[in-house]
């Protein structure tokens, strides 16, 4: 019962990444492509990981996994922000689609 | 779960594929950023069909590898070159 | 230095040393004495020479923080990245984006309270933190609906900012 509570999570969060996929080769201009793309896969991130962590009940692999997933809590918009930021000072402009 | 793993190696072949014809360079960092988020949940997937622990430790530090490299790369193109 | 800090710096300090010690603990994945004697120490001596060397100050005085308040905070915190995950889905499959950039201000006034919340508005799909000076923040939206810094502000970070 739980692992297929687990597979179902799982299988939603490849869906996001696979949205993810889809917003990087949709639009025209960089700004857009940042602000879909990279957030929706770490929405998939979180989900699978939650998926992995239902699976294994209460053990210390689903302790490991949720120390990976506060690190990337922490990590990806950090990273997302200095790409962004570089991007901005060096001159990008925002333009409509 | 072994369909799960499939799907996001074509997922990450395709950020790859940013990679490649980006047209800016910043582009081309988002890109890295997808396939190195993709590997991580690549690799927990295979740790958790192994259901090996120390294949955890692994994601852990390319984790933390990955943000070090990028943010570097970022800092570096914007003060152009110069430290 | 008053009774009640005293008693408060005791207790923050004690919540430092037993998250780090569940992190110690969940490297080693086995409960035995060893593991179980070296933890504690291991974390007060980290803590103790990363005061000294790397950060130069007081953690307390600089990354205040209570555990309760963190765990109601990050669950608030997950109904907001799945709010706003469902309903940027429309834009990416109709090809719909109109980006602009919007200057929102905080009334939050410590240091770990800006980062948190500049944070938490990156890891909401949709908006993305570009630039903080002060309390100013510069947001990228991606449809922005006013460009009013106080509206806006109520828009992106309204119930985030109410916790603290």
């Amino acid at each position: 019962m739980r692992d297929l509570i687990g597979n179902i999570i799982i299988f939603a969060g490849v869906g996001f990444a696979g949205l993810g996929i889809l917003g990087i080769f949709r639009f025209k201009n960089f700004y857009s492509r940042v602000l879909v793309s990279s957030k929706v896969d770490t929405v998939g991130f979180i989900t699978i990981l939650l998926g992995v962590s239902v699976k294994h009940g209460l053990s210390f692999f689903t302790l490991k996994v949720l120390f990976i997933m506060a690190m990337a809590l922490i990590i990806n918009p950090l990273i997302t922000h200095s790409i962004v930021r570089s991007a901005y000072i060096s001159g990008y402009k925002t333009r409509k689609e | 779960m072994a369909i799960a793993i499939f799907l996001l190696m074509i997922f990450s072949l395709l950020s790859a594929l940013r990679v490649i014809i980006g047209p800016t360079i910043w582009d081309k960092l988002l890109g890295l950023n997808l396939v190195t988020a993709k590997l991580i949940v690549i690799i927990v997937l295979v740790a958790s069909m192994q259901s090996k622990t120390y294949l955890l430790d692994l994601a852990l530090v390319y984790a933390l590898l990955s943000f070090i490299g990028i943010v570097f790369m970022s800092y570096y193109l914007q003060r152009k070159g110069r430290f | 230095m008053k009774e009640g800090d005293f008693i408060k710096r005791i207790v923050y300090y004690g919540q430092l040393v037993a998250l780090f010690s569940l992190f110690w603990v969940v490297l080693f994945e086995s409960l035995s004495f060893w593991v179980l004697i070296s933890a504690p120490i291991i974390s007060i001596l980290s803590l103790i020479l990363s005061e000294k060397y790397l950060l130069k100050a007081n953690y307390y005085d600089l990354y205040y923080f209570n555990i309760f308040w963190l765990l109601k905070y990050t669950v608030v915190l997950f109904t907001e990245i799945y709010k706003s995950g469902f309903s940027i889905i429309p834009n990416i499959l109709s090809g719909h984006a109109n980006p602009g950039i919007v200057d929102i201000t905080t009334e939050v006034d410590t240091n770990i309270g800006i980062a948190l919340i500049a944070n938490s508005i990156t890891l909401t799909p949709g908006t993305i933190t570009m630039d903080v000076s002060g309390q100013k923040l510069k947001v990228l939206w991606i449809d922005p609906e006013t460009y009013n810094p106080t509206m806006a502000g109520l828009i992106i970070k309204g119930r985030l900012e109410k916790l603290f």
